[in-house]
């Protein structure tokens, strides 16, 4: 469940693609990918403190770019890296919810080094589509 | 992959004397040259288009531009209210929804408002200090003051704020920015005449803030993050003033003589009142508004409706804080130089030559079709550059046109500029940086950190980074040559050059 970074989309800015043979496979990949992309070494994170995220949205790609913002406004609100434990999603009628566990530390910036800071995730070119069996979605961050 | 291209314009075929990137923008033969410095993209290039997108650079620059600059900002082209043009910058090139260095001048009657048209970033900006020492005086202490910087001032992921700010004093530095800074004593109150606006936007409603956007920004009120964000030494190039009144009215006497550039935005706090505002417009703009838009970054609410306005106060308060941000900044490095040179701020001659926004959104007079008009400009990555004599230019400028500046990579240069009263066209808007030729991901296997801060080093380019890899991303080689840049803008009429200025140390997160 590794991620692919994109050069084709943005000079500015970072892309990644991503992809899982479920659902919850991708959107822990996207997650995972976060941390991948702003750290040198993401495997340090000490998985702390626990935090738990539930959504309901009526779009798969909405859903990914809220739940992927969760863990950027966590890295500033209060310093907190977060790696993702589990994630599952269902869907009803309502559209789809994601309830997912996250866990991590504050950051030490001794033992934490980082290539990059994300801004934020953006809806660029956001999409979470299904080919040959495999989901795969494409996310742009503001970097 | 690059190759050699022939370039259509209005006359017959040419061939290009440089090599261009296989996506260039070139290749497109819908783009029309107008003159040397300027292209035009016809409303007939794309369904939905309500004016033609104007591209100003050299045929140079342009074949740097990648078809996403070009898919981007026809995109902008179809926002409802839309004067004249969509622009873009000589340093152009692509991000998501707007282009970098996109420009967008929009009747608020009708119109909309567009937070992709201003970025995450809201109020990312630069300023610039003068001091009166010479490179000579501060080169055997470049150690000792870099170093001071860097650990004074938050830098990188994680850094927290040089203020720790109670709610309420928070909500006045919302509408007070700059002013807020003054009254607690982190300005004087002449800084408060050198900002863009006196440092202080109106128009900022923190009623409109969200809690989610004051808990991110809280802790981040004076740090300068990463990316591209620097605090910069710099010398006055050998043979770099250019109009040396000018110069001498924005505060530069002589060359060497050593000046300090800040680059940072309203952090945390700014990209949180962008991301709010831009899930909020996606969800109504087509439900409520009836609008709709081919890239959901340029998700828009008409101006004058409940989501505009409240999108408005909140990003007004946004450009307040990036004011308060640079001024805590510059509070700092005041007092790390006054305690190297043993000479405190006023007789060290640290005065603020300007400040100036990258990322906005802001009401304005500008003439359309021989009669005044407000409109609201979105700037994306791009300065405003009001020439002389117009309203919002400091008295002490009047005469000269706002100083404008342009940062260039670390270890390239940088200029000062001024507007100028041929600016009209493109709403008196000028470039703001290089503008990146390559990714960061190929920048990052490009180069290495390491070297290219040894290489700096050996050149007498102090730098200091939290990180060696964001630097690489950073390297001079990804973006454009910011002489090539300047040219391009002065040969435009968009702002003329004052002068040039030349790293000597410089911090980045």
């Amino acid at each position: 469940m590794e991620f692919e970074l994109v050069e084709d989309i943005t000079r500015a800015d970072l892309a990644f693609r991503v992809r899982g043979s479920t659902l919850d496979e991708l959107f822990f990949a996207g997650a995972q990918a976060l941390s991948g992309i702003m750290l040198e070494q993401p495997g340090l994170v000490r998985r702390g403190r626990r935090v738990s995220i539930s959504m309901l949205e009526r779009d798969l790609d909405m859903l990914l770019y809220d739940f992927l913002q969760e863990f950027v406004f966590y890295k500033d609100a209060e310093s907190l890296l977060l790696v993702p434990d589990s994630v599952r999603i269902s869907h009803n009628t309502e559209g789809y919810s994601i309830n997912a566990v996250a866990s991590g530390e504050q950051i030490d910036r001794g033992r934490h080094r980082f290539t990059v800071d994300i801004k934020s995730v953006t809806m660029h070119n956001l999409a979470v589509v299904r080919n040959d069996g495999y989901w795969s979605a494409t996310v742009v961050l503001d970097v | 992959m690059k190759y050699l291209l022939s370039i259509y314009s209005h006359g017959p075929y040419v061939i290009c004397a440089f090599v261009i990137d296989k996506e260039s923008i070139m290749k497109n033969d819908m783009l029309i040259r107008i003159s040397d410095f300027l292209y035009e993209v016809p409303v007939s290039y794309k369904k939905g288009m309500k004016v033609p997108a104007r591209i100003y650079a050299d045929e140079k620059l342009i074949s740097t531009m990648d078809e996403a600059v070009l898919d981007q900002i026809t995109n902008v082209c179809m926002l409802p209210g839309i004067v004249n043009y969509g622009i873009c910058m000589p340093d152009g090139h692509s991000g998501y929804g707007f282009p970098i260095g996109g420009v967008a001048a929009i009747d608020p009657d009708g119109g909309v408002i567009s937070p992709g048209g201003i970025g995450f970033d809201i109020n990312c900006g630069v300023r610039l200090l003068a001091t009166n020492l010479t490179a000579d005086e501060v080169k055997p202490k470049m150690k000792e003051v870099v170093d001071g910087l860097f650990s004074r001032i938050p830098t990188g992921v994680g850094g927290k704020g040089l203020v720790r700010l109670s709610d309420a004093q928070f909500d006045r530095a919302m509408t007070g920015g700059m002013r807020w800074a003054a009254e607690q004593g982190y300005a004087v109150d002449e800084d408060l005449l050198y900002a863009e606006e006196g440092g202080a936007v109106s128009g900022a409603d923190p009623a409109a803030v969200s809690a989610r956007a004051r808990e991110r920004g809280r802790g981040q009120i004076g740090s300068l993050g990463s990316g591209n964000h620097f605090l910069e030494l710099q010398r006055v190039s050998r043979d770099g003033i250019y109009d040396r009144e000018t110069a001498r009215v924005f505060g530069i006497e002589r060359e060497d003589q050593v000046m300090v550039m800040i680059h940072t935005g309203s952090r945390g706090f700014g990209h949180q009142v962008a991301s709010d505002y831009l899930r909020s417009f996606s969800s109504v703009m087509g439900k409520e508004y009836g609008l709709t838009m081919p890239d959901r970054e340029l998700a828009c609410a008409p101006f004058y409706s409940r989501h505009g306005q409240d999108y408005f106060g909140a990003m007004n308060c946004a450009i307040n804080i990036a004011f308060l941000n640079r001024q805590l900044i510059t509070h700092a490095v005041r007092s790390v130089f006054s305690r190297v040179f043993g000479r405190s701020p006023g007789e060290l001659g640290m005065r603020l030559v300007y400040d100036v926004c990258h990322n906005t959104a802001k009401l304005e007079q500008h003439v359309v079709n021989g009669r005044e008009k407000t409109l609201l400009v979105h700037r994306k990555g791009a300065t405003r550059a009001f020439a002389a004599g117009m309203k919002g230019v400091p008295e002490k400028y009047m005469n000269t046109g706002q100083p404008v500046i342009i940062g260039g990579s670390m270890d390239s240069g940088s200029y000062l500029l001024a507007g100028e009263v041929s600016g009209g066209d493109a709403f008196y808007t000028t470039a703001h940086g290089s503008g990146r030729v390559m990714s960061r991901t190929r920048a990052k296997k490009s180069f290495n950190g390491r070297e290219l801060q040894e290489r700096m080093l050996r050149r007498g380019i102090y730098v200091k980074t939290g990180s060696l890899a964001g630097l690489a991303e950073e390297a001079g080689a990804a973006y454009k040559k910011v002489d090539e840049v300047v040219r391009a803008t002065e040969k435009a009429g968009l702002s003329r050059r004052i002068a040039r200025l030349e790293p000597m140390g410089n911090i980045k997160g």
